[in-house]
């Protein structure tokens, strides 16, 4: 297959899986944004889970995975509820133009995904080379385990979704082409972007809803980070997804919004090491926010689910002895208090760079002290509390890390803070919408 | 969508794949389209042609040693990365005297070396 229909088929794969999660009252085109990345999410998860019990991960077995979930989906793992039909929203000429131009962005967008090869070495380096192991071998320790004759991989702590998805586009290609990432990461970014929109439409007005989608797709290090490969996207895309769940939830009370939640905490953490705590912190941030606290149950149930994912990989690699790279006896080492200052430094001029990601973050801060001022409400300051303490998880994260900081801040500084930029990114439109009512 | 929601859709979206088809130097929609486009191989940090390596696993290679050692630490890395990402079908080990075949990295240029024993 040629590179173009290699990816589209297995998206595709990952398309039907969500819509037979998500039930048969979504399977509208409007729903394929939040189907891909259901798919893409728990294929990717339990063809991973499969490595660790020792399969390969091949095209057999992401197909028998994939239907696996489309029977679970059919016989009743999803959102039962039919879809609340939700007053219809006016769609003003101004908001039609926003949509228009998100929609260009993300078409030309993907053109540049598949056009494009990995410009940061760690993809092609270390997360595609890992996928393509889990393929030929499995979970095999001679190159996932550091040891003393074979040469292994970099980052031996990190979780292996990215890998294997990367790993099955290069499968369905035929050949190796290191485009499949850029061009798998645009289809999520895209997909991201289809699933923000979907899901909040009917509880925020469009022109507020397409000018936030509009700041998103306009932001040059959304697409720049598309064309890096950068795990750090497909984090921040299910550490919003799941903010945005949990919000959902904890406003509407609409059952099926757990899912989504619980599909993407679980799928965040299965991406990087950093996604758990990304994904407790939501979580902390959402049970604050829980109004009526019987919604907690749900809220304990979809967190408590994604937290016990990071089990298999841990259990993994405790049998393996792989460490994690930042111990956590080093936690509050004093002496390297400077490096935190720095971390604080570098991240926060990243976060609020305009050339970057134009005012998104800030936007989210405005729009909660401008809330506070008038409603002198403290739930309007949970979503700046949440960025903050990812912000302050970040910085220790940098703290205790052992490589030479400069060297860490430049390298990883910029895409780091995606998870932060991404989860303010769906919680503005919420938050503009509560302030003009 | 109203009708005039639907024009405006339309229009805005259709003026800006327009504007991208515009042959204007270096601009944001350009970069974001993939520039003049990359091929199927990564875009390396050293000079590095990688084509020798692209069939190494129509070969059956159990073992492989990346000989770079007489580069910069920078092309060591990528020519363990290069080896990691065509040979996947095989396994890197740190003695050469382990290994079936050999990938010697010197100025940009690949060989591979089967040992004949």
């Amino acid at each position: 297959m040629s590179l173009v229909a290699g990816v589209l088929a297995v998206n595709a794969v990952f398309v039907a899986v969500g819509y037979a999660l998500l039930g048969r009252s979504r399977r509208r085109a409007s729903w394929a944004g939040v189907a891909l990345l259901v798919g893409a999410g728990s294929v990717g998860t339990l063809v991973f889970f499969a490595t660790i019990a020792g399969l390969r991960a091949s095209l057999a077995v992401a197909a028998l995975a994939a239907a696996v979930l489309v029977v679970l989906g059919l016989i009743g793992l999803r959102g039962s509820e039919p879809q609340t039909p939700l007053p219809p929203a006016r769609v003003g000429p101004l908001a039609g133009a926003a949509f228009g131009v998100v929609a260009a962005v993300c078409a030309v967008g993907v053109i540049g995904g598949f056009r494009s090869a990995p410009w940061l070495d760690d993809a092609w380096g270390i997360w595609l080379p890992k996928g393509l192991a889990l393929w030929h071998h499995g979970l095999d320790e001679r190159v996932f385990v550091p040891n003393g004759r074979f040469v292994t991989f970099g980052v031996p702590d990190y979780p292996l979704w990215w890998p294997v998805v990367t790993s099955l586009d290069v499968q369905a290609v035929g050949e190796l082409d290191v485009r499949v990432m850029c061009a798998q990461l645009a289809l999520l970014t895209v997909g991201f972007v289809g699933a923000v929109a979907r899901l909040l439409w009917g509880y925020v007005r469009p022109s507020l809803l397409a000018g936030a989608l509009l700041l998103l797709a306009l932001a040059p290090e959304l697409w720049r980070h598309v064309q890096g490969g950068v795990a750090d996207l497909p984090l921040a895309i299910y550490v919003a997804l799941f903010a945005l769940g949990l919000a959902l939830w904890v406003g509407t009370g609409a059952s099926f919004v757990l899912l989504v939640a619980g599909v993407s905490g679980v799928a965040a953490v299965q991406i990087k090491t950093e996604g758990i705590a990304e994904v407790l912190i939501v979580a902390a941030v959402a049970a604050i926010a829980a109004r009526p606290r019987r919604r907690l149950r749900g809220l304990a149930l979809v967190t408590g689910l994604a937290a016990a994912s990071a089990l298999p990989w841990l259990l993994w690699r405790w049998a393996h002895d792989v460490p994690s790279r930042t111990p956590l006896a080093d936690a509050f080492d004093f002496d390297r208090a400077g490096r935190a200052a720095q971390a604080v430094g570098e991240l926060a001029a990243r976060l609020l760079d305009p050339l970057s990601w134009l005012v998104v973050v800030p936007l989210l801060v405005a729009l909660g002290v401008l809330g506070y001022r008038r409603d002198r409400r403290i739930e309007w300051l949970l979503p700046t509390l949440g960025i903050t303490a990812g912000f302050a998880f970040l910085v220790w994260a940098y703290w205790t890390n052992p490589d030479p900081i400069d060297f860490l801040l430049a390298t990883s500084a910029y895409r780091t803070v995606d998870p932060l930029v991404l989860t303010a990114a769906v919680l503005n439109p919420l938050l503009a919408e509560r302030l003009l009512r | 969508m109203s009708a005039s929601a639907r024009r405006s859709f339309a229009a805005a979206a259709a003026g800006l794949l327009v504007l991208t088809l515009v042959p204007w130097g270096e601009s944001p929609l350009r970069r974001l389209a993939g520039g003049d486009g990359d091929g199927r191989d990564p875009t390396f940090d050293v000079r590095m042609d990688p084509a020798p390596l692209r069939n190494a696993c129509r070969t059956k290679i159990a073992t492989y040693y990346v000989d770079a050692h007489t580069e910069t630490q920078l092309a060591q890395g990528n020519a363990k990365a290069a080896g990691q990402l065509y040979l996947s079908c095989s396994f890197p080990v740190q003695d050469p005297s382990r290994a079936e075949t050999t990938l010697r990295f010197r100025a940009g240029r690949i060989q591979v070396l089967h040992r004949i024993d």
